[in-house]
């Protein structure tokens, strides 16, 4: 139950119902434009150029403003004004909630905070499964940057299909792998696992001693790892040094910047200095 | 809350239907059958007609999303709880408009389990 989103919170809480939820997400939508809309309306960009900035998106993992701008189709100050008109303009969640009544404002400002303190434990509590591992950081920030990269691309979609128990090095022969049907091109997502770590990744997660059994441990493992790319919580703790200051992970090519190398897509593979983790993304 | 459910558990996660099945247990209800997939899961629940379906929403072939629908044609009452790693505003607003009662975000918890139940108490005829 780590409840990114507020309103979820607050329907697992019994604060709100869910035919208020659901009204509430539609009026926020309603406040909500996208700055493309926002431009065309303002006569910054014809329908045409917004649509040709936002096939771009799709295939890359630039923000709107930052490639209307190097297009050339937007100067850098109409970008910003789009996002001031746009975001004065949207509404908050809690907001909407308390212009239809369901709250006041002091009980919103309670709630905000307990949720805040629940994201907080929830992250916690899904970081010390991997922190406990002597390269936890390291992992930790591995799929969390991977979840980062592709957090506009392809949301939600880096899905984990397969854990296998492997004693293997970077460069063996490829296994735990996922082709998501969802995506234009193929994209196969990979880890592999020392047993040590999968069991006890496994056991934490579960809360329950599951190390007699490699084929719950594996998919224990598996359901970890898609709640962790899923929420993109790990690695969140402000304390933790960036990707860039701890010592490079291991890539395919080697020398090659790990951040360009999630940009250029695909065929990368990370791994812990001990080989315990790797991860691999690729297309055929 | 009814004092026991008959709970139909849908995940294609071996170790999430084991969590779930041993906290609905823990809280006294009862797990009817298990599936791994939507296709077993609709043809459970004409077999079995729980209470409840603990749905999750990634799964191979028929998804949760897919199989919500499905479920609901052939019962317009069934009670379906979604189950899902995923959190974002716009699967917890399709999933809810498509008739789920409630969307319990895993991983689960006895208390999230608790809630759900307890929210389909109050919103059941």
């Amino acid at each position: 139950m780590s409840n990114n989103f507020f309103g979820q919170f607050l329907l697992e809480k019994g604060v709100i119902s869910k035919s208020q939820l659901l009204t509430a997400i539609d009026l926020q939508n309603a406040s909500h434009f996208s700055l493309g809309q926002i431009a065309i309306r303002k006569g910054y960009l014809t329908r045409q150029e917004a649509e040709v900035i936002n096939l771009e998106q799709q295939r890359t993992d630039q923000r709107f403003g930052a490639l209307a701008v190097s297009m050339e189709l937007l100067k850098g100050r109409q970008v910003s004004e789009l996002f001031i008109t746009q975001q004065k303009a949207r509404k908050f969640f809690g907001e909407v909630l308390i212009e239809e009544n369901v709250l006041s404002q002091a009980s919103l400002t309670g709630y905000l905070q307990e949720h805040e303190d629940l994201k907080r434990q929830s992250s916690l509590r899904l970081n010390s499964n991997i922190y406990s591992h002597q390269n936890g950081a390291l992992i930790a920030d591995i799929i969390n940057t991977t979840a980062r990269m592709f957090s506009r691309v392809i949301k939600m979609q880096l899905h984990v299909s397969e854990v296998l128990y492997e004693d293997v090095e970077i460069g063996a022969q490829e296994l735990a792998i996922h082709q998501s049907a969802e995506l234009p091109k193929p994209i196969k997502t990979g880890f592999i696992m020392h047993r040590k770590l999968i069991t006890s990744l496994a056991n934490k997660f579960l809360d329950m001693d599951v190390s007699d059994n490699p084929e719950v441990c594996e998919d224990a493992v598996k359901e970890l790892l898609n709640i962790v790319l899923g929420n993109s919580q790990v690695g969140h703790d402000k304390k933790h040094k960036a990707l860039s200051k701890l010592a490079p992970p291991q890539v395919s090519k080697p020398g090659v910047d790990l951040k360009a190398a999630y940009k250029s897509v695909l065929n990368i593979q990370v791994s812990v200095p001990d080989h315990s983790f790797v991860l691999f993304l690729y297309t055929d | 809350m009814s004092s026991l459910l008959r709970v139909l558990v849908v995940d294609d996660s071996l170790s999430m239907r084991l969590v779930v099945s041993r906290l609905l247990l823990n809280l006294g209800h009862q797990v009817i059958a298990e599936a791994s997939d939507g296709a077993e899961a609709l043809q459970l629940y004409l077999e079995h007609t729980p209470d409840v379906v603990m749905l999750d929403l990634v799964m191979p072939k028929i998804d949760g999303k897919k199989t919500l629908k499905k479920l609901l044609q052939v019962d317009e009452h069934a009670q379906v709880v979604i189950c899902s790693a995923l959190g974002s505003e716009t699967d917890i607003e399709y999933c809810l408009k498509a008739g789920a009662q409630f969307y319990l975000q895993k991983p689960y918890t006895l208390e999230g389990i608790k809630t759900a139940l307890n929210n389909l108490s109050e919103t059941s005829e």
